[in-house]
């Protein structure tokens, strides 16, 4: 036996992060939306090679069913593209979690990505990472005490829609 | 009554790395084949379990993923908790009991608790601290105990147990630095209390005046003054004086070396140890903990008092004491220094006249800043045997400020180095009266160009 490892602590928790997301099919079929075992198992592996990537360590996890959760009664989402929006939402959620400096908890990091993709963004993921979340993560950075103020001047909505997207 | 014979236990604690206690344990351990596979096993589960609790806590349940930095940080707390426990346990065979009957969640509780303990004997011995510190003007000393003092308040024990947070400049004079975080600052700090007690024997004065011999800029160096004031004391017993002397000069250096060199090592080794013992008794030490700390030091001098025998050199260990009044600094003022057109038609003048004597009177009645002199003996207005003469009208003073304007090379026994010797663009004109100047010196009597470079030292350099 490796001696150099004798003290990593083992954290395979694959498995039963696959079993809790399919057993979230309960709640999200009423919405028409349903993940096979083989999916589950790829935004598992999506939610561990994104942890790598960012630098976290996850410990419990739930974060997968949590986003299933509060996405799978948004008019944006459809079966054809759960899977692939799920995969994003993924990667956005961790990526954002180093972004925000870890100010943010996971359920309120979670409540604003939801907010802003069913609202401001219309289901865009792109919106949603490149717009609001970025500026989001910036005010924190700067220290703004209300992080999720709107600024009004910054013509952002214009820069994506044209001037009159409304 | 010692019987010699030591209990055998399976694993030799002399093996294990005390910076990282449970992790050497435990391959010892499964080398031996103390441990199973399955055992391991366990173990990893019960770190992932509490590693899962820690993050938990650490997040306040927010979130359930961190940084690896924070995850790595976390986890290395945990284990010097659980290494706390088990170092304090006496035997390796009660430590691999523990690991074996107890869970993991349990040793670590023991070891919070322990460590509890050790943040309050930390906030009793820097109270100790406070009353006992010698007054010194050693930054790195000061600016240590100060940050010593915010230890308590800064120490995380929770999630950063193995972190000591505060910045210790000051060297101790045996400094292991094999642990970390609480167990650390307790040694170290039941160490300054014990070096404090010790030095407190002497006063901060006679400390002062050791310091400053060691070297003018002493207060900047990263030096140990219990070292140093020990030292001195062996010496002033090795010399049949009192150990609460510090005051060793050259010819004392001189005599050791004599007494000394000629012994055997036998001789010398039990010199030595009569000694400690002699200034233990007198300055009536009775901790046995600073005893075996003296003993301990007085090994290390005494191997560099062998090196130092062989080179006769005893000075560089028994330092000769310096008063700080004693005119380590000369402040020197200069005079008006005269415009660029003034100065031209002073030189032009000086280079004009036909003798000697003239040029002398010029200079003493015109020039009246040290800068302007050094212009002129370069400006090509003084030529050969002038130099002797205008040199020879001056004072020790002024000599002793030319010649920190020369490159220290150019006299023996003058070893300041100076600016002037790394300046590679001197003209033909300065080179002259350099080489007049130190041609000048070398021709003075020995007494007198002693005083002159005393002086030069003294100068405030620039």
């Amino acid at each position: 036996m490796d001696k150099k490892f004798l003290l990593s602590p083992i954290l395979d928790l694959s498995q039963s992060a696959v079993d809790e997301i399919i057993k979230c099919n309960e709640t999200t079929s009423r919405y028409g939306l349903v993940l096979s075992p083989h999916e589950a198992k790829e935004l598992v592996e999506t939610r561990n090679n994104t942890l790598k990537d960012h630098g976290r360590v996850e410990f419990g996890g739930g974060i997968i069913n949590k986003l299933i959760e509060a996405f799978c009664d948004s008019p944006y989402i459809s079966q054809k593209d759960y899977p692939s929006i799920l995969h994003e939402l993924i990667e956005t959620f961790y990526y954002y979690k180093n972004e925000t400096l870890d100010e943010l908890s996971d359920d309120e990091l979670i409540d604003l990505m939801k907010d802003y993709f069913n609202n401001k963004c219309h289901g865009s993921i792109e919106l949603l990472q490149n717009r609001d979340l970025d500026k989001i993560a910036k005010n924190i950075r700067f220290g703004e005490y209300e992080y999720d103020s709107e600024d009004k001047d910054d013509g952002a909505d214009e820069y994506f829609f044209g001037e009159d997207y409304e | 009554m010692s019987s010699g014979i030591e209990k055998y236990y399976s694993i030799n604690k002399d093996n294990l790395d005390k910076s990282n206690y449970l992790q050497s344990l435990l391959s010892e351990a499964v080398r031996l084949n103390l441990l199973n596979a399955e055992q391991i096993h366990n173990i990893r589960l019960q770190l992932a379990d509490m590693i899962t609790t820690e993050t938990r806590s650490y997040t306040q349940g927010d979130s359930s993923s961190v940084t690896v930095e924070t995850a790595q940080s976390l986890m290395m707390s945990i284990i010097y908790t659980l290494d706390f426990y088990l170092k304090s346990l006496p035997s390796t065979d009660k430590c691999l009991d523990a690991i074996k009957s107890m869970k993991l969640m349990d040793i670590y509780s023991k070891g919070k608790e322990l460590i509890k303990n050790e943040i309050e004997k930390t906030k009793r011995l820097l109270a100790l601290i406070q009353k006992n510190k010698i007054s010194t003007d050693n930054i790195a000393y000061n600016d240590t105990i100060e940050s010593l003092n915010e230890f308590p308040k800064k120490y995380n024990p929770m999630f950063a147990a193995h972190d000591s947070v505060v910045s210790i400049d000051y060297p101790l004079c045996i400094d292991r630095m094999d642990t970390c975080g609480v167990e650390y600052i307790s040694i170290y700090l039941e160490k300054l209390y014990w070096e404090n007690e010790f030095c407190r024997k002497f006063s901060p004065k006679s400390i002062a005046k050791l310091l400053n011999g060691y070297s003018n800029e002493s207060n900047e160096l990263l030096i140990n003054i219990f070292k140093l004031v020990l030292a001195n004391s062996l010496g002033s017993v090795l010399l049949k004086r009192s150990a609460r002397d510090l005051k060793i000069d050259n010819d004392d250096c001189q005599s050791l070396q004599h007494s000394l060199i000629n012994m055997s090592l036998k001789d010398y080794e039990s010199e030595i140890r009569s000694s400690v013992v002699k200034i233990i008794d007198e300055l009536e030490i009775e901790s046995e903990f600073l005893t075996k700390y003296i003993f301990e030091t007085v090994d290390s001098i005494s191997e560099r008092i062998k090196e130092l025998l062989k080179l006769n050199k005893l000075s560089n260990i028994f330092i000769a004491m310096k008063d700080n009044t004693d005119g380590t600094d000369i402040k020197f003022e200069d005079g008006k220094k005269m415009d660029d057109e003034m100065f031209r038609k002073v030189t032009e003048e000086i280079r004009s006249c036909r003798f000697v004597s003239d040029k002398l009177k010029i200079i003493w009645q015109e020039v009246h800043s040290f800068i302007d002199l050094v212009d002129i003996l370069g400006a090509d207005c003084i030529f050969e045997n002038e130099f002797n003469e205008l040199f020879s009208s001056f004072g020790n003073m002024e000599l002793a400020m030319l010649l920190n304007e020369l490159p220290s090379n150019k006299i023996s026994g003058y070893r300041h180095l100076s600016i002037k010797d790394f300046d590679l663009h001197l003209s033909e004109s300065e080179k002259e009266w350099h080489a007049a100047f130190s041609a000048y010196l070398n021709s003075l009597n020995s007494a007198r160009m002693k005083e002159i470079i005393e002086i030069s030292n003294k100068l405030a350099r620039k």
